[in-house]
This record gives C-alpha cells, sequence and structure tokens, in this order.
C-alpha cells in the first residue's frame, strides 16, 4: 500500500464536556468545554487552529438522508469560530457526507493537502434537554416533509429504528440470527459502562430483562436503543510533523472508510442484511495494510445494538452473516475477549455522543488511559459510525 | 412498517404498511397485493395479505 492522505495525519489533542441526561448548561456552553479541552490536550492555543470541522452544523431540517431532530445538531461552526476568535484557513459542516465520522477524514484531508496544519473536530447533542421540550421531532413548513422522510413518514417510519429494525429481521431471517445474541451487543456495553465513571447507564442488565423489555420497533426492544443524552465531544486533527510537540500521546490515523457503493437510500439499499459499513468497511481496508485481526479494540457504531452487527461484518471482523455467532454468549467481545467492543459502553449504555464518544474512547485506549476499562497493550483501534447509507470508519494506531 | 418488492418490477421497494393482517403474522416473503388509503390531502398505497 503506497502513502496514504490520513497517514500524515494525527489526533493530537482530544476533548469531551460532562455527558449527562439532563445537564443544565447550555449546549453551547458544552461544545466549549470540548473544544478548549481537545485544543488545551493537544498542547495549543486557540490561536494555533486554522480549521473547524463539524457534523452536521447548524442544521434544522432533514433535507437529505441524515436525520435532523431536536437536539442533534449542536451550534455551527460560524459560532464556534466566533466564540473562541478563531482565525481559519478553512471551515465546513454538513450533514450530507458518509455520516459522522466523515468530519475528520475531512480534517485530515485538510492538514494533508496543506490547507491547515490543525483541524478542531467536534459533535455535540443535547437532545435528552431538547426532546424533553418539544412535541414534535420532525419539523415541516409550507412546503410539508421533504427528503428522505416523505417516503418514510406517512408510513409512521419515523426514525432510526423503524428503518433499521427491517434489516435486522431481514438478517434473523437469512441468517437465523437471534435476540439472546444480539442482546451481548447491549449487555456487553452496560458490562463496559459500569467502569466508566461518565457512562449514564451503569446498573446491571441481565438478559432477562432484556427479553421482557418493551419492543420498540420490533424486533428491536427498549435495550437495543442508545440512550440520548446532552454532551459534545472534540478532537483536534494535526500533521504528523507536530506528534514530537504533542504533550500528549498522538494517535495515528492509519486508514479512512467513506465508500458509499449501493443505493443512497434507507430504504432502497439492496442487500437488506447489510448498510453502508460493507462497503465503507472495505474500503477502510484496501488503505492499509494491517488486517482485522490486527486489532486490539473496536469501538462500533450502537445507536442500535444490531448496527454493531452490521459494522463487525462490514470492517471484516467476521464473515457475512456470522455477526450473531460472533457475538454469541459476550465472551468474544468482552473486556477480556479477542475482540473487546464499546469499552465505554458505548451509546447503548454511555450515552448517545453520535459515534464521537467512541471515537474519544479509541483514543483514550490508545493512550492506555482508561483506567479500570483499559485493553492492555491496545495498539490498534477501530472506529465507526453510522446507519443505513451513512456510513465511515476509521483505523487509528498508538505512536 | 414493512418493506414490499413489487412482483412487477423486481428491485423496485416500498416502506409501507401492512393491512388486514395482525402485525404477528405478517412474514418474510408474505404475497400481498396493493391498495391505497387517504391520509390527508393524499392517498398513500398499502399493503394487504393476499388470500
Amino acid at each position: 500500500v503506497t502513502e496514504r492522505f490520513e497517514q500524515s495525519c494525527i489526533i493530537s489533542g482530544i476533548g469531551q464536556s460532562d455527558v449527562g441526561r439532563r445537564l443544565t448548561r447550555s449546549i453551547m456552553a458544552l461544545t466549549l468545554d470540548a473544544c478548549v479541552g481537545a485544543i488545551a490536550d493537544a498542547g495549543l492555543q486557540p490561536a494555533d487552529i486554522d480549521g473547524v470541522i463539524s457534523w452536521p452544523g447548524a442544521v434544522s431540517r432533514a433535507e437529505g438522508l441524515a436525520p435532523s431532530s431536536p437536539g442533534s445538531s449542536g451550534p455551527g461552526v460560524h459560532s464556534v469560530i466566533d466564540a473562541l476568535r478563531l482565525q481559519t484557513n478553512w471551515h465546513y459542516a454538513g450533514p450530507e457526507t458518509p455520516g459522522m465520522l466523515a468530519s475528520v477524514i475531512q480534517a485530515c484531508m485538510a492538514v494533508a493537502s496543506g490547507m491547515c496544519r490543525h483541524v478542531l473536530v467536534y459533535r455535540a447533542l443535547n437532545e435528552a434537554t431538547a426532546w424533553r421540550r418539544v412535541a414534535e421531532r420532525i419539523s415541516a413548513d409550507s412546503e410539508g416533509v421533504t427528503g428522505a422522510m416523505q417516503w418514510m413518514l406517512p408510513f409512521g417510519a419515523f426514525s432510526g429504528p423503524n428503518w433499521m429494525a427491517l434489516n435486522a429481521r431481514r438478517h434473523m431471517h437469512e441468517y437465523g440470527t437471534t435476540r439472546e445474541q444480539i442482546a451481548q451487543v447491549s449487555l456487553n456495553a452496560r458490562r463496559n459502562a459500569a467502569l466508566n465513571p461518565k457512562a449514564v447507564l451503569r446498573d446491571e442488565l441481565t438478559l432477562d430483562t432484556y427479553l421482557a423489555a418493551p419492543m420498540i420497533s420490533d424486533p428491536l426492544c427498549l435495550y437495543d436503543c442508545d440512550i440520548a443524552v446532552d454532551g459534545a465531544t472534540a478532537v483536534v486533527v494535526s500533521h504528523v510533523s507536530h506528534a514530537a510537540d504533542s504533550p500528549n500521546p498522538p494517535v495515528r490515523v492509519e486508514a479512512v472508510g467513506s465508500a458509499l457503493h449501493g443505493r443512497a437510500s434507507w430504504d432502497q439499499w439492496e442487500d437488506m442484511t447489510t448498510t453502508a459499513a460493507s462497503s465503507a468497511g472495505a474500503h477502510l481496508w484496501s488503505r492499509t495494510d494491517l488486517k482485522p485481526s490486527d486489532v486490539d479494540v473496536a469501538q462500533l457504531y450502537d445507536g442500535f445494538t444490531v448496527l454493531t452487527l452490521f459494522w463487525l461484518e462490514g470492517l471484516q471482523f467476521c464473515g457475512k452473516g456470522e455477526s450473531g455467532a460472533f457475538v454469541e454468549g459476550g465472551e468474544r467481545i468482552s473486556l477480556h475477549g479477542e475482540l473487546p467492543l464499546s469499552t465505554s459502553g458505548g451509546q447503548l449504555s454511555g450515552g448517545r455522543l453520535h459515534s464521537f464518544g467512541h471515537l474519544y474512547e479509541a483514543c483514550v485506549q490508545l493512550r492506555g488511559a482508561a483506567g479500570e476499562r483499559q485493553v492492555p497493550g491496545a495498539k490498534v483501534a477501530a472506529v465507526s459510525a453510522g446507519a443505513g447509507p451513512l456510513a465511515s470508519c476509521l483505523l487509528l494506531t498508538s505512536s | 412498517v414493512a418493506v414490499v418488492e413489487l412482483e412487477e418490477q423486481p428491485g423496485l421497494r416500498l416502506l409501507t404498511n401492512i393491512v388486514g393482517c395482525p402485525p404477528r403474522e405478517v412474514a418474510i416473503d408474505m404475497p400481498v397485493q396493493v391498495e391505497f388509503v387517504e391520509r390527508g390531502a393524499v392517498f398513500v398505497p398499502v399493503f394487504r395479505p393476499t388470500t
């Protein structure tokens, strides 16, 4: 493999606000906590930052494939640039990208192209607070509901669990995947969350409790769905030449994956037992000499449990259709297993930080700073984001 | 909700609702037929199992 643009980049700093169910601070305050934290963690000053990228930016309606709902956007990049008085060469935010980690990939492009030296990347949500105050999840104006929503909302399919439950059911039908197998993703997340003081759900979760929980969108039950929180996460993507000046262990970007090879649609995606994770995952492995077996920790997207199964197959940790058997019993994906998964508790138990919680945890693990939940000697981490036609992933390594 | 593929045009799928059948009895590969129901100002396609 020849040199790839991402290999001239490092994650030099990480920052995260408080994470909680109903924090009393504004989303801007939380965002600035994360951003200022990441900049300081990288050994930089705000004046050193010359790029800012976020996902999805300050959007209030879903025109494209990315759902938009109250509390899911956070402040846009103009607000953050102004609040921190940044001087940028490039800034961007938008939802029409290969999912949330596209923001990190684009930051790498900006750095590798020479446009920027230190790019601040953030993701902020306050869905826990926002959903308490609003009655309507979907915004409509005089033109009614537009974008992908217009084809789904009339049938009562208004959000991710409705759409991805169909794929889950198809996977069960084709491959014999069981609810007991899928449950292991949730039980594993809860076990790991008990070791993460910032996780919001830390009480023990048993298989019996899981199976007895109310259905949200059959076959996805309450514990198959992640939990809304308030919180913001930021990273600084820097040129690799900053590594020596970085006060904390830099995290190398080994490979990125973002390929969308299929219909750009939630409901027209050809193979319902997969998502865009399959093409993004294959793309990632085409950009590195490392192999799935080299990965020490996997922080895979878990907005719903079944999405983790799609990512396990998409990133080729197991064969197509084999993810149910792969997670069965939970041992293999536990902290002491062959592929420790979602070591922070993920979004299912840690809180819905929309893949940036996974990104933060991957960096913490690669720095060896995860305390009680540290995977000993973790040197290679996979991180992924997205569902349906939205998919992006990163392979990160310790220096 | 369900995804229905049209016999007349394989590969064309509709995200839709199945009517006239308890949700528990809806199964993958069940043959269904379209009908239209009025919802507000529009008619939307839903599907009923063929007997």
